[in-house]
Order: C-alpha cells, then sequence, then structure tokens
C-alpha cells in the first residue's frame, strides 16, 4: 500500500508540475462551457422550456458539466505512447507493481490537483449564479461518490486507448479521439435527455454517461434519488466490465512490446 | 575583417523565490538580476587568421560568438564583420558567413544529408557548377559519400560534424565561425576535421575563428589566442608569446591551467603590453 | 529598379518556400504515418463537432436568429482557416520550441528571412483533411441557406476566406511570438487563443457587450467568421463589419511583423 500512496504523491507532484497543461485544458473546456452557456441562455429568452429543461436546470447543469469533466482531464496517453516510442515503458514494466495499479493512483494523485483547481474555480462561479437555493446534503454526498465513480469509468477508458498506442504512433490522434468521444457522448457538453432518438437509445447503453452525465443529475436533481442509486450501480457495473476489458486488451498489447526491441 | 569595440552583453536572469508563494510574487512584481556574460571586450581579427577562443564554461566564448553571427544583438558596443553590423545586415552577413554548432546541426533532421545540401544551394542561390565543384571537393576530404543518403539524425556524431562543417562552407564564405566544433568527435575524425581546416585556412585564406576546450587541436591550426575569463579577455596573442611567457617544458594545455589560476597576473601582462 | 528587385526577392522566397514544403512532406514520409488513421480521427471528431450543433437545433428552430445551416457556415469558415494553417503554416505553432531549444540560431545564421523560415518549420497533412471537410460544409451551407451568387459575392467569398487564414496565422504567431519574453519553456497562449475559437462557432450577438468588444477586436474572431458570413447571407446586424476586415489584415501582419522583430532582439539563445 505504501508505495501506491508514493504513487499518489508523485502523481499529485506531476500534476503541480505540469499545471500549465492542465490549465490550458481546462481554459479550453471553461470556454466551451461558457459559449454553451450563453447559447442556451439566448435560445431560453425565446422559449422557457427546450426537452423538459428550464433555465434554471440547464445553467446548473452547464457549470457542474464543466467540474465533472475538468477532474481528471488530463491523458495519459501520449505519455505512454512516448514512454512506447523511446523504449522507456520496460522500465515501468519491471517494477514490481501492476503497471495499471500504478497508472491509477498516479491519477489520483493528479485528480486531486486539479479537483482542487476547478472545485475553487467552478464552486465560486456556481454559487454567483445560482446561489445556495438548489444544494441538498444528501444529493452533494451521492454527487460525490458518483463523481468519484465516473473518474474510474475515465481511468478505464483510457487505459483502452492507451493501450491502442501500441499499435499505432499516432497518439496525437488516439488522445483526441478518445477526448471527443468522451466529450461528446458522456454529456459535458450538452444533456444526453436532449439527443434525439436512436441516439438517446444509444448512449444508454454506452459507459461514457457515468463520466458527466450521471453525477450532474445527481447533483442538479433530475434523477430521483431512486434513480441516483441505480445509476450510481450501473457505473460500478460498468468499471467492472471496463477493467475487464483492459485486462484482456492489455495482455494482448504488452505482447507487443517485443516488436519495438526495447 | 571582424573589428569588436566594447562589446557587452547582459541577460536579465529572473529572481524566484522557491514554492507557490515565490511563483505568485514574481507574478506580480518580478525582480530581474543582470548578469555580464561579456564585459566590455575589444580585439580585431585580420583576413585569413585563425583565432582560437580559449575559456572556460560561461567565460563568455559561445556568446560572444553568438553577437558575432547575428544571432543576438548586443547590449553594448560595435561589431564589424566585412564592414557590417551582423545584427543590423542579419541575412547579408548569413550570405557572407559560415557557422558550426557542434552542439546542434543546421542540416535537416529528417531528410537525406544530401538533400539538405540541395536546399542549402537554394537558400545561398549557388550556381550548379560551383556546388558540383565544392561537393566533389568535400566529399574527397571528409568522406561525405559513406553517409550521404542517410538523414541527419542517422548520422554518429564525427560524421555530423563533418557534413555540418560542409554545410557551412558551401557558399565559400570568407569568414567561418565555429562553436566547440568537435565536442565529443573521436580523435580520428577530429584529425580529419582540423586538417580540412587548416587547408581552408591557407588555400581559400578563409578567417576563422573558433572556441573549443581541444586545446592540442588548436595548437596545429590557429596561430593566435584569445583567453576569456568570466567575459573579459584574459590573453590575446600569438600561441608562441604565450609559450615564451611561461618555461619552455610545459605544454599548452599546463600554461592555461596556471594562467586561469593566476588570472590576475595575465591580467597585467595584457596591461603591460599595452603601455 | 526598385520594384523589380523586390519583384525578384518575392519570387525567390516562394521558392524556396515550396522548397521548404517538398522538404517536409519528404522528412513526414520518413515515418511510418496512419495517414488514413489521421483521416478517420478528424472526419470522427469534425462530425462529433457539427453533430453538437445538430442535436442543439434538434430541440430548437434558431440561435440568436441563426438557423443551422447558417451556424455551419461559421464553422465552415473557421475550420477551413484551421486546416490551411495547418497545411501551409503549421511553423507558426513551433516559434516556441524553437526559441527554446535555441533551434532558432541555425535559422538566424542563414541569408533567408526568419519568418519564412519559422512559417515552414512543420507541415501537418491534417489540414488537408480539414479544409476538405470545410470546404464540403460550405457547399452544402450555402446551397441549404439558398444564398444568391453573383460574380462579386462570389470574389468577395474568395477574398474573406483569404482574410480569414490570414487573421488567424497572425493570431497564433502573436500569440507565440510572446515565447521571446517567457521563461517557462511552455507558451499556453497559442493554445488559449485556439480555444477561444470555439466563441467564433456561434454569432457575435448571443454574447454580452464585453465578449462581443473583445471578439470583435482585441482578438478578432469575429472577423474570422461572423462578419463575411453575416455579410454573404445579407444579415442586417452585421452590419458594415465585413468592409473592416481588410484593415485588420493590415494591421495584424504589421503586429505581426514587428512582434517577431522586437523578440529577435530580445533573444537569447539559451544553452541546452
Amino acid at each position: 500500500m505504501k508505495k501506491y500512496l508514493a504513487y499518489i504523491r508523485c502523481g499529485f507532484l506531476e500534476g503541480c508540475a505540469y499545471r500549465s497543461t492542465f490549465i490550458t485544458g481546462m481554459l479550453a473546456n471553461f470556454i466551451q462551457a461558457v459559449v454553451l452557456y450563453y447559447v442556451w441562455k439566448s435560445i431560453f429568452a425565446y422559449q422557457e422550456i427546450v426537452n423538459g429543461y428550464t433555465w434554471e436546470i440547464m445553467r446548473q447543469y452547464v457549470f457542474v458539466a464543466f467540474l465533472c469533466n475538468s477532474v481528471f482531464s488530463m491523458g495519459f496517453e501520449m505519455n505512454i505512447a512516448e514512454r512506447i516510442v523511446k523504449g522507456d515503458i520496460i522500465l515501468d514494466l519491471l517494477k514490481p507493481l501492476s503497471y495499471r495499479g500504478m497508472l491509477f493512483f498516479r491519477m489520483l494523485g493528479t485528480a486531486g490537483m486539479e479537483f482542487a483547481v476547478t472545485f475553487l474555480l467552478i464552486g465560486s462561479i456556481y454559487l454567483a449564479v445560482n446561489g445556495t437555493r438548489y444544494l441538498s446534503g444528501i444529493r452533494a454526498i451521492l454527487f460525490l461518490i458518483s463523481l468519484f465513480l465516473g473518474m474510474g469509468v475515465k481511468f478505464c477508458i483510457q487505459y483502452l486507448f492507451s493501450l491502442l498506442c501500441f499499435y499505432t504512433d499516432n497518439s496525437y490522434g488516439v488522445t483526441k479521439a478518445r477526448e471527443i468521444l468522451t466529450n461528446f457522448f458522456s454529456g459535458a457538453l450538452i444533456p444526453l435527455s436532449m439527443f434525439p432518438g436512436v441516439l438517446r437509445e444509444l448512449v444508454r447503453y454506452l459507459p461514457f454517461q457515468g463520466i458527466v452525465y450521471t453525477p450532474c443529475c445527481v447533483f442538479i436533481g433530475t434523477f430521483s434519488i431512486e434513480e441516483c442509486v441505480s445509476q450510481i450501480l450501473l457505473q460500478i457495473v460498468w468499471i467492472l466490465l471496463l477493467s475487464l476489458a483492459g485486462t484482456l486488451f492489455g495482455k494482448k498489447a504488452f505482447g507487443v512490446i517485443s516488436m519495438y526491441g526495447g | 575583417m571582424i573589428e569588436v569595440q566594447d562589446l557587452k552583453k547582459e541577460y536579465k536572469i529572473a529572481k524566484k523565490s522557491a514554492g507557490i508563494a515565490g511563483s505568485l510574487k514574481h507574478l506580480i512584481m518580478p525582480k530581474y538580476e543582470t548578469l555580464e556574460a561579456v564585459k566590455g571586450i575589444s580585439f580585431h581579427i585580420n583576413e585569413g587568421e585563425s583565432v582560437a577562443f580559449l575559456g572556460a564554461n560561461g567565460a563568455g566564448k559561445s556568446t560572444t560568438i553568438k553577437m558575432l553571427t547575428g544571432i543576438m544583438k548586443p547590449s553594448a558596443g560595435n561589431i564589424r564583420v566585412m564592414g557590417r553590423d551582423p545584427f543590423a545586415n542579419r541575412i547579408e552577413n548569413a550570405r557572407k558567413t559560415g557557422v558550426v554548432f557542434g552542439q546542434k546541426t543546421q542540416l535537416w533532421w529528417d531528410i537525406p544529408v544530401v538533400e539538405s545540401f540541395n536546399l542549402l544551394k537554394n537558400i545561398y542561390a549557388l550556381s550548379e557548377e560551383q556546388y558540383v565543384r565544392n561537393m566533389e571537393r568535400f566529399s574527397a576530404i571528409l568522406g561525405l559519400n559513406d553517409f550521404l543518403s542517410q538523414p541527419a539524425r542517422k548520422l554518429s556524431l564525427g560524421q555530423r560534424v563533418r557534413a555540418d562543417l560542409a554545410a557551412s562552407l558551401l557558399h565559400e564564405p570568407p569568414v567561418l565561425f565555429l562553436d566547440e566544433p568537435t565536442i565529443g568527435v573521436d580523435v580520428t575524425a577530429k584529425q580529419k576535421i582540423y586538417a580540412f581546416l587548416k587547408e581552408v585556412n591557407q588555400e581559400k585564406k578563409t578567417t576563422i575563428l573558433l572556441t573549443s576546450h581541444d586545446m592540442k587541436d588548436l595548437e596545429s591550426l590557429c596561430h593566435r589566442l584569445i583567453i576569456l575569463e568570466r567575459g573579459k579577455i584574459l590573453f590575446d596573442d600569438s600561441i608562441e608569446k604565450l609559450f615564451d611567457r611561461y618555461d619552455g617544458g610545459m605544454t599548452l594545455e599546463q600554461i592555461i591551467i596556471e594562467l586561469f589560476e593566476h588570472g590576475t597576473d595575465a591580467v597585467s601582462y595584457v596591461e603591460e603590453q599595452e603601455i | 529598379m526598385k520594384g523589380l528587385e523586390g519583384m525578384k526577392k518575392c519570387r525567390k522566397y516562394i521558392r524556396l518556400y515550396i522548397l521548404f514544403q517538398i522538404q517536409n512532406i519528404k522528412s513526414l514520409a520518413q515515418y511510418r504515418t496512419d495517414f488514413l488513421m489521421m483521416v478517420f480521427f478528424t472526419l470522427f471528431s469534425q462530425g462529433c463537432n457539427l453533430g453538437l450543433i445538430g442535436i442543439i437545433y434538434s430541440n430548437i428552430p434558431e440561435v440568436g436568429g441563426w438557423t443551422m445551416w447558417e451556424i455551419f457556415l461559421l464553422y465552415g469558415f473557421l475550420l477551413f482557416s484551421e486546416g490551411f494553417i495547418n497545411f501551409f503554416f503549421q511553423g507558426a505553432w513551433k516559434i516556441t520550441n524553437m526559441i527554446h531549444m535555441a533551434e532558432l540560431d541555425r535559422f538566424l545564421v542563414r541569408p533567408v528571412p526568419v519568418g519564412l523560415q519559422l512559417l515552414t518549420a512543420k507541415i501537418d497533412f491534417d489540414g488537408l483533411n480539414k479544409m476538405v471537410i470545410a470546404a464540403a460544409v460550405l457547399i452544402v451551407g450555402f446551397i441549404r441557406c439558398e444564398v444568391r451568387w453573383n460574380p462579386v459575392k462570389v470574389i468577395l467569398f474568395l477574398l474573406f476566406l483569404l482574410e480569414a487564414c490570414v487573421i488567424r496565422v497572425c493570431m497564433i504567431w502573436i500569440a507565440s511570438c510572446v515565447s521571446f519574453w517567457m521563461e517557462g519553456k511552455k507558451n499556453s497562449l497559442n493554445y488559449f487563443v485556439i480555444s477561444l475559437g470555439e466563441m467564433a462557432k456561434y454569432p457575435l450577438i448571443i454574447y454580452p457587450p464585453v465578449f462581443q468588444g473583445i471578439f470583435g477586436y482585441l482578438i478578432p474572431y469575429a472577423f474570422v467568421s461572423y462578419y463575411p458570413v453575416g455579410y454573404l447571407l445579407g444579415k442586417a446586424e452585421t452590419g458594415a463589419g465585413a468592409f473592416i476586415i481588410p484593415f485588420f489584415c493590415i494591421a495584424m501582419l504589421a503586429a505581426s511583423c514587428l512582434m517577431l522583430r522586437a523578440g529577435l532582439r530580445n533573444y537569447e539563445s539559451s544553452n541546452y
């Protein structure tokens, strides 16, 4: 356990060291959130309800979604790809602990840093825009649980994508594709219930909703408490399924290393 | 050929205290320290001379070379290379000078060396005849043919420096600057390089100015030494004069160690000369 | 006499530009790049971006008085200019890198303008994909919006597109040149400028006046998409904005040149 604590610490320090990358990424997401805020604002100026959402709910959604999306926004695909190309990945694999475990705990540390920064920023903006009237204790707790699980889902997805880097040297493309995939299908940009027909059905059966949409809905109250619990359980199921996939794919992918000759 | 008067270069270095608080403080009220890398040096180099700059790390050699080549703007003082200010007339100056940095290549990293040469031919607008003549000559002396078809990133250090050297001389510049050209290069390659430089210097009357740590090789190539220490000139004269100052049995290397250790004596030596 | 000399110089530089770019293409060929994969990724991500707009519009008829296809036109202008930079002037992105690795040194000892060498320092084939997608979006968009074309409008359209590219290259250029005065190895400013492009995907009027001011004049994204498209669509609110664009282009080109000059004066080639 002690060595994993060391990795959390290491991840936290890394997060601090690469804060400019993080801040740039966060700013980009933030600008997107601000743009969507004004787009929705101009839409709600003409009509009161869009697909069941009122302006009151929507303006909470935009900020909470941004918070969920920013925590652990730094992908590690590029990092892994770089280590594969340089051959440094061998060094990671030689360490007496699971590669995925190491990545996970490093991520936890980094996410801690990111969470602190985004939480301060978004918390204050949220309070300035919405005040305290929508907050409730039980939902806040469920939200934190759901947010944490959402990070787990995101980690599993990133891990799967980073394994792709063993097969292609276009790590930038892999990272971008993953980013866009998660942004689009997780509800980071737009509530999933606004998706039209078939697409709405599709996202229901994808893991991405667990990253942003689930915690968001838990917090702003579009889920009833029972729904919250069942959705949180669904997140856990997805984490289990995705980590199983990660293990299977990982076994195959690490076999490729010999091709690079170290 | 090259005239330098009271040349100075100051760097601004941020003074930051450690930690986040320190960074924040720096953001609001940045504090800078000025570091004088070159503290007012003057010298004069004639056509066809070959001069070596010697000095410890941080003595100001590279900074001086970078100002002479027009890469950096001097903080104060005057430089004339063939009558021109190299920073203000950068393009004109570049047309008439060749530069080799031992630490990094000027060749295109990912394309075969021969393609790099071809690009340089276009950049310097060389005639086909001049290009072919020089390429043949350089290939023969420096043995370029072995690796012309390889991309620069695949060359060994010795090969790379040889290719860089050829690249910098392709347009037959009257002045050649070399900044630690043979750093890390093995002995045989080094010999080839210095023999080639000597030939260029003698046949084409190319003025050569180089910095190096390899004192032994300098002896064979350069007749004049400029020794820098902390941005000032300690010694500027022929190598023989330096030997004369010390007992005959000492090698150049020993003399220079001696010189650095008793720096003040040497300064007084220069001053005596001026009187 | 002087004009003739200038022409000659110009021709020489264009020739060098082409030569440098050909070398870039050759050096890319040295690597095993998955071109098909890149095409796929780009198609996918741009599809998602367009899909997002589509989803918003599946719920509502218009945003700020603009229909979906009109918004797609804004997107087309943005994407085209982005692809244009990627393909023709991707080097503008590398300035920061060049400064901190002291790679600028080798550019400075060659008798070719530094700006030209910087702009051609890199090439990104993805730009081609983006330009093709953008062109398709623009064509379909203009058909759907039933724009009445006449020769003047066609010329204006091409001019607008060119101006959009120029403005965006200059934006990245200026943001990158700030690195001359920064100590850190990273300059996030150019990413920030790119991220702000998100704003230009929607009509300027939906933003509060402060933002309108910023994007209208300080970081002139409004001139990349909003004003030209608004003019072509005959939107009243965009007014005469489209006719100021050339002045903005000239001002930004001048600012870019000045930034580079001032930066080079400040350049301290580091010894890394």
